[in-house]
């Protein structure tokens, strides 16, 4: 994990100058390893480090509902997520409107992992009194490797996401 | 890292003020803590905001229902007490970041921070009042052109203080020394 994470900080560090960023936030909800119910309401910067790659970093609050012997217990806290967002495909045919397809991964310190997709669409003409370029909506997808309280498994994140173009 | 960024990017550029005075109505939920026990219901939302360009000051009163389950500590006596919630409290929006896809059509981002009180009052004849403070994040869609219309959708953390709540329309045995852990609410409303 510490490997990822220098990777990640070596990444973001050598991004050029022109580089593609965005700053918005998100809203997940999932259902995680040892009956764990997680929602969570972030704020998400991406970063591109080079092609359709980029470097994500995300500081993400989370409400925790675990149901141990029939009681639910709750909790709740921040996390830093950091991770890789890769373009896999986009789609012009709609004037001024990308169709985008991303895969990501990456992790968080609780020693979680994931790895998941979003598809998403951007919105770039700036016609506007403003200097900024875009908007983007995704929706995504992840998969969540976890081990919370020693039950290792996998779990799944739905989020819904939106983001504004530097 | 990600609150700096977002503070300092694209902090030249030109955006369209807030509008100097904005009316809002609306709806919500809320979640939230009282004890150990779960708390939550919906809300409707009156709000009057003034503009001072990227920076938006608002007061707002919300008026809505509470409901406590208990199971969370008495497995075995599963019974949930209604009641009303009403808060009013105030704070600061910032714009933090705004698209204009048309002239008049914006999409926006803000950050804001509030404060307030909240007064819980159940149906068994318990009350409970107690300050909060939220952190959150919204997304409108604006018309500068047509009266600044507005509508907004926002998310934000709220933190209650730690105290003996926890007896507060309690049934069964519940812990009076568990602490309130942070809640959250959302929004949607309209403004011009």
């Amino acid at each position: 994990m510490v490997r990822a994470l220098a990777l990640v900080a070596v990444l973001a560090g050598t991004a050029r100058a022109d580089v593609d960023r965005r700053v918005g936030w998100d809203f997940g909800v999932g259902a995680l390893p040892a009956k764990t119910v997680d929602i969570a309401l972030g704020i998400a910067l991406d970063q591109r480090i080079a092609g359709a790659w980029f470097a994500t970093a995300a500081f993400r609050w989370h409400w925790i509902d675990q149901t141990i012997a029939m009681t639910t217990v709750s909790t709740a806290g921040p996390a830093l997520e950091l991770g890789v967002r890769h373009r896999l495909t986009t789609s012009h045919r709609f004037e001024h409107l990308d169709l985008n397809l991303d895969g990501e991964a990456g992790i968080a310190p609780q020693m979680e992992a994931y790895a998941g997709l979003r598809f998403g669409y951007r919105i770039t003409e700036h016609m506007g009194p403003t200097a900024q370029h875009g908007f983007d909506f995704d929706v995504g997808l992840r998969a969540i490797a976890s081990d919370r309280d020693a039950v290792i498994g996998i779990g799944g994140m739905f989020m819904v996401a939106m983001a504004w173009d530097d | 890292m990600v609150i700096c960024a977002a503070g300092t990017a694209a902090a030249e550029d030109q955006v369209t003020p807030w509008p100097r005075w904005a009316p809002e109505v609306g709806f919500g939920a809320h979640v939230s803590q009282i004890g150990a026990r779960s708390e939550g219901g919906v809300d409707g939302v009156l709000a009057l905001s003034l503009g001072l360009g990227r920076w938006q000051l608002f007061g707002s009163a919300t008026l809505g229902t509470a409901g406590v389950n208990n199971t969370a500590t008495t497995p075995a006596l599963e019974m949930a007490v209604d009641g009303s919630r009403a808060w009013f409290g105030g704070g600061i929006r910032w714009l933090a970041r705004q698209y204009a896809p048309e002239r008049d059509f914006l999409i926006e981002m803000d950050l804001h921070a509030q404060t307030g009180i909240e007064r819980y009052a159940f149906g068994d004849g318990t009350r409970l009042v107690r300050p909060d403070v939220a952190v959150g994040v919204g997304w409108d869609v604006r018309s500068p052109g047509l009266h600044q219309l507005t509508t907004r959708l926002d998310v934000r953390i709220v933190f209650t203080p730690t105290n003996e709540d926890a007896l507060v329309a309690c049934r069964g045995t519940c812990d009076p020394h568990s602490g309130s852990v942070a809640g959250l609410d959302m929004g949607v409303t309209f403004a011009w």
